[in-house]
């Protein structure tokens, strides 16, 4: 035991004597061990919050929704679902899309939303319930006297109280009691494929009776959701119910989804997942990093000590136990880094925790320390310095004694590149030749400096190019909503009318609307072939030459025999059809004078792609309206406003038009998008300072090792009255040189990092054509804060420089 | 600083008495008056040099004897500018040393002395060339590099590193380095301690003909079989000057030296 003590109070002193670099190198390993574990429990919060959330609040294991427009008498479904073994308990649901005027003071709140009416019995819903977080929860006594409540994560946005008053379409206004959470919505995603969509997007839950009569739709409903008996099988449960449906209603279009296929609940579990990925990505780089400087140090702590284990080999010690100093010191180093790596986790789970708790608000949302992360994660920050030592040690004890006991410098040692080094021609003084010869005079060591510092550098490119690359897709979305007339407004209709009805009309004529065009949005599938996935689409049918807005086709082909389909260039590409292919297409058919539409499935003829990046809209020329069953239909109108005109305004005269659900400028949704990725990158960006804290470190510890082997170096210089601020320039010469060279290896790196995060995204968000897309600004501010922040590192040496004292290190023999 | 007008500066400032061995024609370039260097040693103070007085004239080859601690070292280091005496006064080719400003103690080791170690102490990044060439820029000397490098026996060496080369030529390397800064004082610290005899030998004859050239030499060493080539032999033990002359029995060819 004493011996043990002996070795370990050496190795101490060992790390004591190069404190910096040792404290450098432990806060690399640290900051590896903290976001790494941080990281790690920001899955594990989020799985048991969204598992308790959901559970808490009864989500629905199996929905049963009626294509928009579509409804059946109350009962209807419930009937048909009737002695289905398996089936806890169902409840019938009217969902219908709405305009929500939640305006204040001097500020216009109207956004699109959905009326949902649930049963409020018996203190119902009892299955997607509601958690109330201001106010109160619906009761029976909100039938006889109207009263809704409202989405808490629009209310949060807006900052409204939690209760006050809403306006509906047809100039309704009703209280609204209280906010509340409910699972269909943890995360609002809307139709049109948003997600984190609350700002654009509010949800008012209204006792049924009140929404069908909001809705004009007394006694219909178009919704039902079931919750099963433990144990039963979703899936088996999924069929049982739509054969009881086709049995029942045989001719009822229906999207029969279980829980999994919740817009929402896919959202969150699968963005944890796909988080993950990005985060495991950048806790891998960061500890390569931690890896490679740690390799880096305990190499040249190793050879900087040759003489002292040349004496224990001719002194007889084994090869294992002069091993065991360097070895120990690895164990000090690595002890050290995960003791600081619990501080920076611990800090890095905090800031976690904010950024997570205001983005994704939860009914439940459970943050307690993650033991097994933190375990895991420090057992790894141990164990990666001490295998990053094994080869300096296993190198260092297998030189020969006589060798190790040499005196001379450490750096005069041959180097494969000298024949190529005296080809460097001087130009300048010798002064200014040293940092190139000095940086090429050990490519080895340079190397693993580079790869150290590519490996932090490429972590931060892989983050923001990560961010770069969710923005660039953004943009190409606002860019082709911006197309057209940039200011129009989208009026939805409470339903599909004729064009020829009077409210396409009377939208037109309303003041202040310079052109108006009708289309009609219905969902439907694209059809895959053999192995490929269908893909659920909107299919929206309008006049693709009208003057206020059409998408950009882009590879047109002319239109034949069969109706021409615009697709997304992302659902071309994942069904693999170029312009000119034909493919099936499942669309409603709305029938005459029925309140229920049937679906066809046609072929049809690719005419060309759209660069929206979301694959789920397909656009058909209103030339095809036909193929819906009944011509010239609507239920959008996109409206151009004429020059000058007050479009809130507008707005509001719109909104209060017979028929309109809603009415909002038309790039609303590309500024929600713009909204939703600043908060969706807040992790990112906070990584994004770990990452630079990084790069600094391994910079400062290269820079540090730098001026500790050269020592000698430079007191020669001082000795022949060479300045320290020339040597300082020289060393901050070198120090760029490596700098650029490792900002070079992480852009390379980085790049593949990006590529390998958007991937994820992709693979996890497949409705997304996700753009690879690293920004110049990005570039430039790599190269600028890599090569910058290594070159600075020889400022923090300067004082050592100064306070050097000469004569002794000019006697040193290593 | 002009370097060359050192001989002129040394006689306005000289002070009583000659050393022995002085001679009339020659100016002082070293002055050392009373000087003493103490250390903080671990929370001890130790005395590295003891009121001791130098001087040492211009084209004199001197040798500073002693065993290990006895403060030669110190004494060099004090002379080149590299340490602060403690008490007493250095005066260098008339730069008082003691006192002065930092940055024209860099500015006095760039124009007035030039070193010479034990181990060398090449920069490994660059050739034999290079590294003479170093001494030249950094005094920003007019030498002839290659002129230089074949005086001391390295013609053909010039484009090797110092790892390629054996340690008498690393030394004859260092030696050339420190003759590029046209500097007229060269002070060497132990400069055969790593050398084998006939490496050894071959430095001494290259310090000796500098001296007879002109400059000024001060060799340190434990070497007393170095100490007989010598002009003059200053020795010293515990930090005290102990003797200061010629070598007894006068000074020996170099050919009579062995170790």
């Amino acid at each position: 035991m004493r011996g043990v003590w002996f070795w370990l109070r050496w190795a101490a002193r060992d790390l004591r004597a190069r404190w910096p670099q040792v404290a450098a190198i432990a806060l690399i390993v640290a900051v590896g061990t903290g976001v790494s574990a941080g990281l790690g429990s920001m899955t594990a919060w989020r799985q048991v919050s969204y598992d308790e959330s959901y559970a808490l609040l009864r989500a629905h294991d199996i929905r049963v929704d009626l294509p928009e427009g579509s409804t059946v008498a109350a009962g209807t479904l419930l009937d048909a679902v009737a002695g289905l073994s398996g089936v806890a308990v169902a409840e019938e649901r009217l969902v219908t899309p709405t305009q929500v005027d939640a305006s204040r003071g001097n500020r216009t709140l109207l956004v699109p939303g959905a009326l949902i009416g649930v049963d409020v019995a018996r203190g119902g819903p009892r299955i997607d319930r509601l958690h109330v977080t201001g106010g109160r929860s619906l009761t029976v006594s909100d039938v006889t006297t109207p009263g809704v409540v409202l989405e808490r994560h629009f209310a949060d946005v807006y900052d409204l109280p939690p209760s006050g008053e809403v306006g509906l379409p047809g100039g309704v206004r009703i209280p609204y009691v209280g906010t509340m959470f409910t699972p269909e919505y943890f995360m609002v995603t809307t139709e049109s494929g948003s997600f984190l969509a609350e700002s654009n997007f509010a949800v008012v839950v209204a006792p049924l009776l009140v929404a069908q009569r909001l809705a004009g739709a007394e006694g219909l409903v178009n919704d039902l959701v079931v919750r099963l008996e433990p144990g039963v099988d979703r899936d088996a449960a999924k069929t049982d119910v739509a054969n009881a449906l086709h049995d029942a209603l045989p001719s009822l279009a229906a999207s029969i989804t279980t829980i999994e296929e919740d817009p929402a609940y896919m959202a969150l579990y699968g963005d944890m997942e796909n988080d993950q990925r990005t985060m495991d990505a950048v806790a891998l780089l960061i500890f390569g990093a931690a890896v490679l400087a740690a390799f880096n140090l305990t190499s040249r702590i190793v050879e900087a000590k040759r003489r002292e284990l040349g004496v224990g080999m001719a002194l007889g010690q084994r090869r294992w136990t002069i091993a065991l100093r360097p070895m120990l010191m690895a164990l000090e180093v690595a002890l050290l880094g995960v003791v600081f790596g619990i501080g920076v986790g611990l800090l890095v789970a905090v800031g976690l925790r904010d950024v997570l708790e205001s983005l994704l608000p939860m009914p439940v949302f459970r943050t307690s320390f993650q033991a097994d992360e933190f375990v895991e994660a420090a057992a790894l920050g141990l164990l990666l310095p001490i295998v990053a030592t094994l080869w300096p040690v296993w190198r260092a004890i297998r030189v020969p004694p006589v060798a190790a006991l040499r005196t001379g410098h450490l750096a005069v040692r041959s180097g494969v590149l000298s024949p190529f080094l005296k080809k460097l021609t001087p130009h300048g003084t010798s002064l200014r030749l040293m940092p190139l010869r000095n940086i090429l005079r050990a490519p080895r060591r340079t190397i693993l400096t580079a790869i150290g510092l590519g490996a932090a550098i490429s972590a931060m490119v892989g983050v923001v190019g990560g961010i770069d690359s969710f923005n660039a897709t953004i943009d190409a979305g606002v860019q082709e909503v911006r197309s057209g007339a940039p200011d129009r407004l989208q009026v939805e209709l409470t339903g599909i009318v004729p064009v020829s009805e009077g409210t396409v009309e009377a939208i037109a004529m309303t003041p202040g609307v310079q052109d108006a065009t009708p289309s009609l949005r219905m969902g439907g599938q694209l059809l895959g072939q053999e192995d490929t996935p269908s893909i659920d689409v909107i299919l929206e049918v309008l006049d693709l030459e009208n003057d206020v807005w059409h998408p950009t086709i882009r590879q047109a082909v002319p239109s034949s025999h069969l109706p021409g389909i615009v697709l997304a260039e992302e659902a071309a590409h994942d069904l693999g059809l170029t312009p000119g292919d034909v493919l099936k297409v499942r669309h409603p058919v709305i029938e005459e004078g029925a309140t229920s539409f049937g679906s066809i499935e046609e072929p049809m003829r690719v005419v060309g792609v759209h660069p929206y990046p979301i694959r789920s809209f397909a656009y058909l020329d209103d030339a095809d309206a036909g193929r819906f069953g009944r011509a010239r239909a609507a239920n959008v109108v996109m409206v151009a406003p004429s020059t000058g005109t007050d479009v809130e305004a507008l707005k509001r005269s719109l909104f209060e038009l017979p028929g309109v659900a809603s009415a909002q400028a038309a790039d609303a949704s590309a500024a929600a998008l713009q909204d939703l990725m600043e908060r969706f990158t807040g992790i990112l960006r906070f990584l994004e300072l770990f990452v630079l804290l990084l790069a600094l470190l391994i910079a400062f510890n290269a820079s540090a090792i730098s001026v500790d082997e050269r020592a000698r170096d430079h007191a020669t210089m001082f000795a022949f009255g060479v300045r320290p601020l020339a040597v300082l320039r020289g060393l901050t010469v070198e120090a760029l040189l490596v700098g650029f060279l490792g900002t070079s290896v992480g852009l390379g790196l980085g790049v593949l990092a990006v590529r390998w995060i958007v991937s994820g995204a992709a693979s996890d968000m497949p409705d997304i054509g996700m753009i690879v897309s690293i920004a110049p600004s990005t570039i430039v501010t790599t190269i600028a804060l890599g090569v910058l922040a290594v070159g600075a590192a020889p400022l923090f040496t300067f004082r050592r420089l100064r306070r050097m004292d000469v004569p002794s290190t000019l006697r040193v023999m290593e | 600083m002009d370097r060359r007008g050192t001989s002129q500066v040394i006689e306005s400032i000289r002070t009583e008495p000659r050393h022995p061995g002085h001679r009339d024609t020659a100016a002082t370039m070293v002055l050392l008056d009373d000087v003493t260097r103490r250390y903080e040693l671990g929370g001890v103070t130790v005395t590295a040099l003891a009121g001791v007085d130098l001087e040492v004239d211009e084209g004199e080859f001197a040798v500073v004897l002693g065993p290990s601690g006895s403060g030669k070292t110190t004494l060099l280091n004090l002379i080149g500018a590299l340490d602060e005496a403690t008490s007493g006064t250095v005066t260098v080719a008339g730069q008082r040393i003691s006192g002065a400003k930092r940055k024209d103690l860099f500015e006095f080791r760039r124009r007035t002395v030039s070193f010479i170690f034990q181990s060398f102490n090449l920069f490994p990044g660059l050739t034999a060339a290079e590294n003479v060439r170093f001494g030249a820029d950094v005094a920003q000397a007019d030498a002839d590099v290659d002129r230089i490098l074949a005086d001391v026996g390295l013609g053909d060496r010039r484009d090797h590193f110092p790892h390629e080369l054996s340690g008498g030529e690393q030394q004859r390397v260092a030696i050339a380095r420190a003759l590029a800064t046209e500097n007229p004082i060269l002070l060497a610290d132990e400069p055969t301690g790593e050398l084998d005899f006939r490496s050894g030998v071959q430095i001494l004859e290259l310090l000796r003909d500098q001296a007879e050239a002109g400059m000024t030499v001060l060799v340190v060493t434990h070497n007393r079989e170095i100490s007989r080539v010598a002009d003059r032999v200053i020795e010293l033990a515990s930090g005290l000057k102990v003797s200061d002359g010629p070598p007894k029995g006068g000074r020996a060819p170099i050919a009579d030296l062995h170790w």
